[in-house]
């Protein structure tokens, strides 16, 4: 049977996070957070002693750049364990990879579920996660009317069905759907705007992502729209896009997510001082980086209990809980997906989250769910 | 159940037109590569058309978020005997899932595309596509028989009321009538329902119609 560690004094693992990509920001946050943990576990002893060596390559925007790393990382540097990938076409290239050398991956971002792997665990939230409680959250107090912009990818797609058929369980209208390419021009987006102003919504659901999510917010910023107390809500826009923009675009932006930046708990301030301690004052602190943080660290607790091997690691990982930032977590082992705290986020006047909504327990994941609704939160009580 | 001489034919499948549906590069030269290995005729076109030509046996086609737009203009021109469309996925997720459902898929390909199951997959949707082209032919003619049994019958009961006929001679009347003029009974049928109604127009005042409401 093929082990996850290769070698006896050292156990290899691999990082696949793109400093060329789309979202190359918040992947730079992941990629430093799964190095932060790496060494949090090393410096308590590894894994029974053993030490993590990360390995990462330089790779490039496109899928196969991250199949590429992936493939020399399994053959060429003894590496069974990876942590990363992206969007999800990044992490659909390397998901045969990973099946093929049976080796496991941890992907730490939300995405559109409907994906299992046996080789892959998911520790970002899945659409009845974070949709639900979003939708929820806008229809109550923003209004009805809702306008969809998104770039041109299978996120942007699924998530806008979902959030159509919850928007019209609540009698509310999806007064517009527009999908744009990556890096479209400046007067596609003004055409956008014309359109927004023209059909007055309450609110803007994105799904922009990465670098055009600061152009998004440079063409509402001016429009009578958002004067008119509009606002832009998104799952993909986090801290690391924050960070690229001043109050003044940001300012009632608001995000569904697990955990904000600006959470006060104890494994919160330690997560945060940790990061800064090691990367500085500036790096960007994004939910998508404490998921990344905290499978490093299930990985550890599962693998220190278990045989080195895939099936018996898997095994374990349904068993382990850990006090992430947000909140214990723990795998769910039929889906190998993420019972995670949903939160919603307000951007306040100094360009950073105020949690203004909050779970009171972890909701299940449920990737597999086609239609969603507000009666059923599925939220555990044990 | 298909007759011993309709069973379907592996070798079938030699010289299939096969119209490729993807924007070129690596994933549409190892498609195009092996379609051409297993004796297809493949093409390659991009963008996706408006309408699918009708000089190709089977389609094969993307449904990515990029060529979504295009996808829905495709499936507004399809009919029920377009060519068979086998469907190449990446997702599974439902907005994707509800495309394939309305490209009628007879098959479906996953991401990354492999060799094994290309073969099996072409002959299931040219067999689909068969077996449907046969139901539509079939119901057609069905349907044409129907109707010409509903002339027959009214024919008949006109024959019956108007003509004061008996029934049982109404089947030989009619008959007669198609056999001397060398007609089908149904034109026969059609015939003498018309020469009825032109009777009964006739006979009626034009300006107002015995069963028009009273003012």
């Amino acid at each position: 049977m093929q082990l996850l560690n290769t070698r006896r004094d050292s156990w290899p693992v691999g990082l696949l996070f793109s400093g060329a990509s789309q979202t190359s920001a918040v992947e730079h946050s992941q990629a430093c957070a799964t190095l932060l943990a790496i060494d949090e576990i090393n410096a308590a002893g590894g894994i029974n002693g053993v030490p993590l060596v990360p390995s990462q390559l330089p790779i490039g925007p496109r899928p196969d750049d991250y199949r590429l790393a992936a493939e020399k990382l399994c053959d060429e540097m003894g590496v069974r364990v990876l942590f990363g990938t992206h969007m999800s076409n990044s992490r659909k290239a390397v998901l045969p990879i990973i099946e093929s050398r049976e080796a496991l991956l941890f992907y730490p971002t939300l995405y559109e579920g409907f994906e299992f792997s046996q080789n892959c665990v998911y520790t970002g939230a899945a659409p009845n996660q974070n949709s639900v409680p979003l939708a929820r959250h806008l229809l109550r107090h923003h209004g009805r009317r809702v306008f969809f912009i998104g770039n041109n990818y299978v996120f942007a797609h699924e998530s806008n069905r979902i959030m159509r058929d919850l928007f019209e369980q609540a009698q509310g209208e999806v007064v517009g759907e527009v999908y744009l390419p990556f890096d479209a021009p400046a007067a596609d987006w003004a055409d956008v705007m014309t359109r927004i102003e023209a059909l007055r919504p309450d609110m803007i659901y994105s799904t922009v992502v990465g670098r055009d999510t600061i152009r998004l917010h440079e063409a509402f910023a001016p429009t009578r729209s958002r004067a008119g107390g509009a606002v832009i809500a998104s799952l993909a826009t986090n801290e690391a896009d924050l960070g690229q923009m001043s109050a003044d675009l940001s300012e009632g932006f608001l995000a569904a997510a697990p955990w904000f930046a600006t959470l006060q708990n104890p494994e919160s301030l330690a997560f945060r001082e940790g990061m800064q301690r090691r990367f500085g004052p500036d790096i960007p602190l994004t939910s998508g980086a404490e998921a990344a943080w905290f499978q490093v660290h299930l990985f550890a607790r599962a693998a220190g209990a278990a045989d080195p091997a895939l099936d018996a690691v898997l095994g374990e990982l349904a068993q382990v809980r850990f006090d992430a930032p947000e909140g214990e977590v723990r795998i769910d082992g039929s889906t190998h997906h993420t019972w995670l705290w949903p939160r919603i986020g307000r951007v306040n006047a100094a360009n950073a989250f105020d949690v203004i909504d909050a779970v009171g327990a972890p909701v299940k994941p449920e990737p597999f769910m086609v239609e969603h609704s507000f009666g059923d939160d599925l939220i555990s009580h044990d | 159940m298909t007759k011993p001489s309709g069973k379907p034919k592996i070798s079938d499948l030699k010289g299939t037109r096969v119209l490729v549906l993807l924007p070129p590069g690596r994933e549409a030269e190892g498609l195009m590569t092996h379609l051409i290995r297993i004796g297809c005729l493949p093409r390659l076109e991009w963008p996706i058309p408006a309408k699918l030509p009708d000089d190709v046996d089977v389609a094969i086609v993307t449904v990515d978020s990029d060529a979504r737009a295009d996808v829905r203009v495709l499936i507004a021109g399809l009919s029920d005997l377009s060519p068979p469309i086998i469907v190449l996925v990446g997702y599974e997720d439902p907005s994707t899932l509800q495309l394939v459902l309305e490209l009628r898929a007879a098959a479906v390909i996953e991401r990354p595309v492999k060799p094994f199951g290309l073969l099996t997959n072409l002959m299931i949707s040219r067999d689909i596509w068969k077996r449907r082209r046969k139901s539509v032919e079939r119901i057609a003619a069905a349907e044409r028989r129907q109707t010409s049994l509903s002339l027959v019958d009214i024919a008949k009961t006109l024959l019956c009321r108007v003509r004061n006929m008996e029934m049982s001679q109404t089947h030989r009347h009619l008959q007669k009538a198609a056999m001397d003029g060398r007609i089908p009974i149904e034109t026969a049928a059609e015939r003498v329902i018309a020469g009825i109604l032109a009777e009964s127009a006739a006979d009626s005042p034009p300006a107002r119609p015995a069963r028009e409401s009273p003012d």
